[in-house]
């Protein structure tokens, strides 16, 4: 074909319409981009808000290497709120597959006393199958309960030996990697922690 | 001037009919639903009564719905629906609420049978579906907890029946060793966890054998499914002989091999058919259970009856008049002989 | 008469061409995002405002693109509208965002969208377009709102979020419930449509002709043969 006839074929027309459609929708889309952007601290905070249940400014705390990784998993994230109470991120260890459980706990703090659990939310898991079995009546059993505050952990399963206290039916190593979490943020509370005795 | 009838075959009828072989059913389902109640007390008997209230009021209704007048209904009621409706019943645990049965029978008769036309028509066995029905719907009631009963406080007139975890769901998590109930006890059912039907094995034999000697059913399709499941799980743990017993003697296996696997709707029309679903059910049932850990006999069950179509389209029964497999190797054998002939008349 | 015209599209995209119960288009979004009453509006107004925005530029742009790339263009214009979508929705109301999740961006091949552009916006003017856009992406609103309210009310026990009573089947929220209350719908509907039209059919027959027959007049005789 010769230049002159290609340029009159309904493939060049093909060809430039969508290249126009393209250029046009990548131009409007960038400047969009622009304007709407979210940020990371944005979706963080969103997250916190939904989990706590109300905006709140948060301080999110440096938490050392050797003191994140206790015996029970790891405290991934600390951030204390503006009215005093810490929001952790931990995940227990020892799940279904050897999987694990991450959480959201929010701890109630009067000033330095660790005064009990106010919330705890499902923040994901690795390798667990039933996380749906986990209705709010199994998380009421951690915050509910005050018997804990000062020493004493939730029993876990060790080698088929010891009874999980909070068990969810047919799921009994996710309850496990549960617990453990709760576990781990106790011990963080307990040992780690400069601030609560 | 002489009358003259004009009707369709067949002419002569023998004396079986539907409703007389579901009353055989029916009859042989007693002693396990009795043995039920007395291991759970009264409020199994409530559940199996609501369920079949349910099941049987269910067709009635529909049929009313669809503008057949009352008396044409009771004429030609055969009692499948009631069949139906007791096993739903014993595959529920004592301990769950009133609407359970009854939301349950009620979706079993009129979405999985009266839906596709009525008895003979549905294409999965409707207590099945009825028992997989109840264990989504109402799962959190059902998961809970299955009753286990307190014999001694039954007899003496106290309902103690608390809550546990059934020997399978043991069994399948720990492993045999830690069932931590004899195999006497599963066998008699005394102490055990479970629905209501399910839990004496002996009932459910006697049952059986009723059946087997009224010709409902063969005896050797409960024999092959039970007995493969079992070699299976055996095979799947290590070949440890200790498996045998206990997985046949747990779990919902008795109840569905002999009543639910059976059902001639359900099931292949030839008996090379039966075999391969039988021994199919057996091995995916086995494998089921060690790969998922619940009890999965009815999830098994409806998962075989889907391919029963398949099984039937392949394996078809043989046309009267039609050559055997003796008569087609005859004719090879005389076809080579004549060939045999031909040649040496030509050579000679 | 041009009020006709977009009467007849109205009824079209409502009932008759219904793309959820009688085209049985865009099933995917439909099956998993009716569990709740909520988020069946929120996926319902959005295809809506796409489908609405979509076919008129296709619209508009009909006689320029060529035959051979109509379904490319097609994608690329409605891709950018589902992109402009989700981002003022990550902006601002991020909890139906979270609660369309990966759906969102399934708006793109949803055939709804795809096949009403294929089937009307590139065939017809652009107000027709607009107008079979509005009254089609309203049909889905409604059909996945009541399948929402269905599997919400009997799955959930609580209707837009508010609490009815503790009494729930747990199956008409799963897969399997979606699948069977979605089939019920479509049943029932066509059931009642082939009705209503049925009737509307007589009618209009008998007024066209009115010395015919009408068959419940007629005297017939019937004798049982004992």
């Amino acid at each position: 074909m010769t230049v002159k006839q290609f340029f009159k074929s309904s493939a060049f027309k093909c060809i430039l319409v969508l290249t126009c459609i393209a250029l046009i929708a990548g131009g409007v889309l960038a400047i969009l981009n622009d304007v709407l952007y979210v940020s990371d601290e944005e979706r963080t905070q969103q997250a916190i808000k939904k989990i706590y249940g109300q905006a709140v400014e948060y301080q999110e705390m440096t938490v050392s290497e050797e003191k994140a990784v206790n015996e029970y998993g790891t405290i991934d994230k600390v951030y204390k709120l503006s009215d005093g109470n810490y929001l952790f991120k931990s995940t227990g260890t020892e799940g279904y597959k050897g999987g694990t459980v991450t959480l959201w706990i929010v701890a109630d703090f009067e000033g330095d006393t660790f005064k009990g659990l106010d919330k705890v939310k499902v923040a994901g898991n690795e390798k667990q199958t039933l996380m749906s079995s986990f209705k709010s009546s199994f998380t009421d059993f951690y915050t509910n309960n005050d018997d804990l505050l000062l020493e004493g952990y939730y029993f876990d399963k060790v080698a088929s030996e010891g009874n999980i206290q909070n068990v969810t039916s047919g799921a009994t190593r996710s309850s496990n990697a549960f617990n453990r979490a709760v576990n781990c943020t106790l011990y963080f509370i307990r040992n780690d922690m400069e601030v609560a005795r | 001037m002489n009358k003259v009838y004009v009707s369709d075959s067949p002419h002569v009828r023998g004396a079986r009919t539907t409703k007389g072989i579901m009353i055989d059913v029916c009859i042989a389902l007693l002693p396990a639903c009795i043995m039920g109640c007395v291991y759970f007390g009264f409020k199994a008997l409530l559940v199996l009564v609501l369920s079949c209230v349910g099941a049987v009021g269910s067709e009635i209704v529909y049929n009313l719905i669809l503008r057949k007048n009352i008396k044409e209904i009771l004429r030609n009621f055969d009692f499948t629906s009631l069949v139906s409706g007791m096993l739903l019943g014993m595959c529920l645990s004592s301990n769950v609420p009133w609407y359970v049965p009854i939301i349950s029978s009620i979706f079993m008769i009129i979405v999985v049978k009266m839906l596709f036309g009525g008895t003979g028509k549905n294409i999965v066995n409707p207590a099945i579906t009825g028992r997989v029905f109840a264990f989504i719907a109402f799962q959190s009631v059902m998961i809970s907890g299955w009753a286990t009963p307190n014999i001694g406080a039954i007899l003496s007139g106290g309902s103690e029946v608390t809550s546990g975890a059934t020997p399978l769901t043991i069994m399948l998590s720990d492993g045999v060793d830690n069932m931590g109930i004899s195999l006497l006890d599963l066998f008699l059912g005394t102490g055990v966890t479970g629905c209501i039907g399910e839990t004496c094995k002996l009932a459910l034999i006697v049952g059986g054998i009723y059946l087997v000697c009224r010709k409902v059913i063969g005896w050797q399709w409960p024999v092959i499914y039970v007995g493969v499941t079992g070699l299976m799980s055996v095979a799947l743990n290590g070949f440890n002989f200790g498996y045998f017993l206990p997985s046949i003697l747990s779990g919902g296996l008795m109840l569905g091999a002999i009543f639910m696997a059976t059902d001639y709707v359900t099931s292949p029309f030839t008996d090379k058919g039966r075999y391969v679903y039988y021994i199919a059910l057996g091995i995916v049932t086995a494998l089921l259970r060690k790969y998922t850990r619940i009890e999965v006999v009815s999830f098994a069950i409806l998962l075989m009856n889907l391919f029963v179509p398949l099984i039937n389209a392949h394996i078809r029964p043989r046309i009267f008049g039609a050559p055997t497999l003796l008569d087609k190797i005859k004719d090879k054998i005389a076809k080579m002989k004549s060939k045999k002939q031909a040649d040496k008349e030509v050579q000679g | 008469m041009k009020g006709n015209k977009f009467k007849g599209i109205a009824v079209d995209g409502l009932l008759r061409n219904n793309p959820t119960l009688r085209l049985v288009l865009g099933t995917c979004p439909t099956l998993a995002l009716s569990t709740t009453a909520m988020n069946g509006i929120g996926m319902g107004l959005a295809v809506t405002f796409i489908l609405i925005c979509s076919n008129t530029l296709i619209s508009l742009l009909r006689k320029v693109i060529p035959n051979a790339v109509r379904i490319p263009s097609f994608v690329l214009i409605i891709a950018t509208f589902v992109t402009v979508v989700r981002m003022v929705m990550e902006k601002f109301i991020p909890d139906l965002y979270d609660s369309l999740g990966v759906y969102l961006p399934l708006i793109v091949v949803n055939c709804v969208i795809l096949g009403r552009a294929e089937a009307f916006a590139s065939k017809n003017p652009v107000l027709d377009s607009a107008a079979d856009g509005l009254f089609t992406g309203l049909g889905f609103t409604w059909a996945l709102t009541l399948l929402g309210v269905i599997r919400e009310v009997l799955g959930s026990g609580s209707i837009f979020g508010v609490e009815l009573w503790s009494f729930r089947i747990e199956f008409f929220t799963s897969a399997a419930g979606a699948f069977f209350t979605y089939g019920v719908m479509i049943a029932l509907f066509n059931a009642l449509f082939a009705k209503i039209d049925n009737v509307k059919k007589r009618k209009e027959f008998y007024a066209a002709y009115p010395d015919a027959i009408q068959p419940e007049k007629l005297e017939t005789k019937t004798e049982e043969v004992k």
